[in-house]
């Protein structure tokens, strides 16, 4: 299949990658079944190919392979055991982590050793006390990493693409879901006035009560955006019922005592539920709505665990945007900030050449420069604080939720936003406006969730508040 | 100066004169209250609720009156009735504070005689109940009922009539009174100057009068000694109680031996006018709620408290929609829809709707505060330097609000000093609305759809 075709057809479907309506050439992997049925074709949300691995490391923090790379440099050979010991006590967005754990020591060694970047001292060795040596590879990406870390990001996006396909194949079905809405998607929780007690661990059945708190949930959702869940009400409360059940159906962990007297959280467990639920439907191996015979799908479903990590993880390779904590949603508010498209400006645009669609055609992060994105930024962070201002009534209000509503208007990453504001921070003072911005920490930001919430980091630094004040101006009356 | 001269200097007595600058517009001030709402027993008539126009609020005035209030030609009126308020989603400020404070400042003026041509003898207090849900059970009600009845003098109007009638207070003493009651028969030293034996004889003349009318020897002896002053009483009485007694017999005081006392100094009713009800319900839980409703038909319906008995109590409750909502089940399983419907087809007749004004009301109630600053009294009655379109336009503005569109006037003049404007405009009031800081928020967040993106990644733009 030609470029030139490829484009064509991009320019008159807008955006049918995953839908392949010509056999498809033996590299993208497509084929028509064999089915008696003609015309049936193969949706190749599959065609991403099996991924090479599936045992995805469930840690975050993405610091954490830079600095094994530099101790298996300093030190020769690392292991779990000592990685465990020597990787230092860091700050996980507002979170303080003493010490890794064994678990994340050795799914680092493992994650370095299948991205190529260490390799074990005896090939035939295996255990947690193998010990490894960085390779060639390995020592360009730590060199990348203390020169450039944003190539060194770049470069650990692809290897991780490489090695898992997830990052390619979710931002493809971010864009799958919700083409219209350019990838929003909205993972539906329980409203926030559906507040029931603690009870009994026996008292799980399944009722009116959850059901309408769960369609309530689901309508919310989509009156948020309208197409962010586009599951209909009465599947989704059967997909949400059956991941109760099972979750009702789990043995309490503890002692016999503890057991026998166990309870649950009404709202924590049909949150569960939602979650899982909604991954099931929106992000499984077979696309919603696709029946499975038309689906070649090699990928995995994204079971709630792994896409815990994936979303942090994709999130600061800057694919994806997301936030549970969206003043206008309940919910988990994803959406990409890459998009799969055979060409695209480079002011607005960086390529990733190497991470592909099952049609070939390559991702493009959205990465827009500063002197394009100026003059909206400047209005939207206006706008955005005006309404967080009115619905709070105070003139310092959340960084955090501007900073998520911005990024949403303009499907710009965490740390482009970061980059913007310290920019616009460099123009000040202006003439019409002045802005402030403070790095106390936040009630809400003080336990729980709030910790692993990402701050805005201005010079390093996490901040927290902003205003925006408009000022008089001196002639022609007020602005 | 040294430390100690800084810490011995004493305050002037006035402060500075500063130059006025409202003086170009005729005004002594700026005439608009700085506090977006009322404040009742602030000493600033802007914020004290002082400056009304009662034709403002004619037809809410007219429906209080015939649910609430007895008169001559309407003896059966509610025990209770609602206040309802409609301008929760435009912001606070639509009135309700000042009208009550109103309410309770006309009744208290006469004790009732004019509102119902004379043919009744009645009290008003206005009440305010706490935030942070220090007003979620039915007792701390109670508690903040009769503190507010003290601190309004209601108690001591009682105390005061009850001392004029007594034999201790001869005639000639009660023509010396005067318009100042407090500092008269509410005054010892007074009455004691003038030959009348407060402690021995007049005290417990008032006490025997009280037992004798019912009133409790635990709370005759208090009121007969000190209820004349709501400060004696505050430290000899209700300053003492301790939560646990209020728990045991804050509501027998309040809705029994006071309503025997107010009857033996011949209150025939008294209107609690209960501002703010969503301070009590919001922060109760369901059984908290069901349980407040059951203590109110308990004791103002048909418990057999005195107040329920002789109906002595009518009760205005001030409420948002919202609360309407939370009550409503409860209140309808207690059975007080047959008494006073919150809610379904009945609710009209016994709700006062407080609705947003009419773009016409703006310009006589701005007169209102106008003339209350005006250096002349030639100047009053006009409303320089506004002109009426500006008037109309800030109501409009507002949402018809009027705290809310005093709070812009306010803005709108100050800014018309510092430009050195002399006249002021439609213009210049919405180029001020224009940099208004945020309003109130939202009570509740309605379900609102997320704006689109500005950005579209398919684009070529």
């Amino acid at each position: 299949m030609g470029t030139g075709r490829r484009e064509r057809r991009w320019l008159a479907r807008r955006w049918t990658f995953a839908v392949s309506i010509t056999p498809a050439a033996p590299e993208a992997g497509g084929s028509w079944l064999n089915s008696g049925c003609e015309g049936v074709r193969v949706v190749r949300d599959g065609g991403w190919g099996k991924p090479p691995s599936l045992n995805v490391g469930l840690f975050t923090d993405l610091t954490l392979y830079a600095e094994a790379l530099q101790l298996a440099e300093e030190r020769g050979t690392i292991t779990s055991a000592y990685l465990q010991q020597e990787l230092s006590q860091r700050l996980l967005k507002l979170l303080s982590v003493e010490r890794q754990s064994m678990r994340v020591a050795q799914d680092l060694v493992r994650e370095l050793r299948q991205f190529g970047w260490v390799r074990p001292e005896d090939a035939s060795a295996k255990g947690a006390a193998v010990g490894h040596v960085l390779t060639e590879e390995g020592a360009l990406a730590l060199a990348e990493s203390r020169q450039d870390r944003r190539a060194f990001r770049r470069r650990l996006a692809v290897r991780m693409h490489q090695v898992y396909v997830v990052p390619g194949w979710f931002v493809a079905r971010l864009w799958r879901i919700n083409e219209q809405g350019q990838g929003e998607v909205i993972l539906p929780a329980p409203l926030q006035d559906w507040q029931p007690r603690s009870r009994p661990r026996e008292q799980c059945a399944w009722g009116e009560e959850l059901a309408t708190e769960v369609v309530r949930a689901a309508r919310a959702a989509r009156a948020a955006s309208p197409n962010a869940f586009p599951i209909a009400d009465a599947e989704w409360t059967a997909a949400v019922k059956r991941q109760w059940t099972r979750l009702s159906n789990l043995s309490p962990r503890g002692r016999e005592p503890k057991k026998r007297s166990a309870s649950y959280r009404p709202r924590e467990r049909l949150a569960q539920a939602m979650r899982a639920a909604a991954l099931g439907l929106l992000f499984d191996r077979v696309p919603h709505g696709a029946r499975p015979e038309e689906v070649q799908a090699e990928m995995p479903p994204l079971y709630p665990r792994k896409f815990m990590a994936w979303c942090p993880r994709l999130e600061v390779l800057e694919f994806i945007f997301y936030t549970d904590r969206h003043p206008a949603v309940n919910g988990r508010l994803v959406f990409p900030t890459a998009v799969f498209r055979p060409s695209a400006a480079a002011e607005r645009f960086e390529a990733m050449p190497e991470i592909v669609d099952p049609e070939g055609i390559p991702l493009w992060l959205h990465q827009p420069k500063w002197s394009g994105m100026r003059d909206v930024f400047w209005q939207t962070l206006r706008t955005v604080h005006r309404g967080v201002s009115l619905q709070v009534n105070s003139l310092y209000v959340s960084l955090l939720d501007v900073r998520d509503e911005v990024c949403r208007r303009l499907r710009l990453s965490g740390a482009r936003f970061d980059d913007f504001l310290s920019q616009a921070l460099r123009e000040l003072p202006r003439p019409d406006l002045s802005v402030s911005v403070e790095s106390d920490i936040r009630e809400e930001q003080r336990s729980g969730s709030g910790l692993l919430r990402r701050p805005v980091y201005i010079g390093g630094i996490p901040h927290t508040l902003i205003a925006v004040a408009h000022l008089p101006q001196p002639e022609g009356g007020l602005a | 100066m040294t430390d100690s001269e800084s810490l011995f200097r004493r305050a002037p007595a006035a402060a500075p004169l500063a130059p006025n600058a409202y003086e170009r517009f005729g005004l002594t001030q700026n005439p608009f209250p700085d506090k977006p709402s009322v404040v009742p027993g602030s000493n600033d008539p802007r914020l004290n609720g002082s400056i009304y126009w009662a034709d403002l609020r004619q037809q809410e005035q007219q429906t209080f009156e015939r649910l609430l209030v007895p008169a001559a030609d309407r003896a059966d009126v509610r025990p209770m009735a609602f206040l309802m308020d409609y301008a929760t989603r435009r912001g606070r400020g639509i009135g309700k504070t000042a009208f009550l404070a109103y309410q309770t400042r006309r009744i208290m003026a006469d004790l009732g005689n004019d509102i119902s041509g004379g043919a009744y003898l009645l009290f008003a207090a206005h009440i305010l109940p706490p935030g942070e849900g220090r007003c979620r059970k039915f007792w701390q009600f109670a508690h903040v009922l009769m503190d507010a009845l003290n601190e309004q003098y209601v108690i001591a109007s009682a105390l005061w009539r009850l001392r004029a009638f007594s034999s201790c207070v001869p005639d000639s003493v009660r023509k010396e009174v005067g318009d100042d009651v407090a500092s008269t028969l509410g005054n010892d030293s007074w009455l004691e100057k003038r030959g009348v034996n407060v402690d021995f004889e007049l005290a417990s003349v008032l006490e025997r009068t009280l037992r004798e009318a019912g009133v409790d020897d635990e709370v005759a002896g208090p009121l007969a000694r000190s209820g004349h002053s709501p400060e004696l009483f505050r430290r000899d009485f209700l300053g003492r109680q301790t939560d646990y007694r209020w728990r045991q017999e804050g509501t027998n005081w309040v809705f029994d031996h006071l309503v025997r006392a107010f009857r033996a100094a011949e209150f025939s009713g008294g209107l609690l006018l209960v501002d703010e009800v969503e301070k009590i319900v919001v922060h109760q839980n369901t059984k908290e709620r069901r349980m407040f409703v059951e203590d109110l038909r308990y004791f103002l319906m048909d418990g057999p408290s005195q107040s329920a008995r002789s109906g002595f109590y009518k009760v205005l409750f001030t409420i948002h929609p919202y609360v309407q909502e939370l009550l409503a089940p409860h209140w309808s399983a207690a059975g007080m829809d047959r008494f006073c419907a919150l809610s379904g087809d009945l609710e009209s007749e016994h709700t006062i709707y407080f609705e947003p004004l009419k773009a016409e009301m703006a310009v006589p109630l701005v007169k209102e505060y106008l003339d209350e600053s005006r250096l002349s009294s030639d100047q009053r009655g006009g409303l320089e330097p506004f002109d009426g379109d500006a008037l109309i336009e800030a109501l409009r503005l507002t949402g018809g609000v009027p705290g809310p569109m005093l709070a812009l006037l306010r803005r709108v003049l100050e800014h018309a000093v510092a430009q050195n404007q002399t006249r002021i405009g439609a213009e210049d009031v919405r180029r001020v609305f224009g940099t208004e800081p945020p309003l109130e928020p939202e009570d509740t967040r309605e379900e609102e759809q997320l704006p689109d993106a500005q950005v579209d990644l398919l684009g070529d733009g």
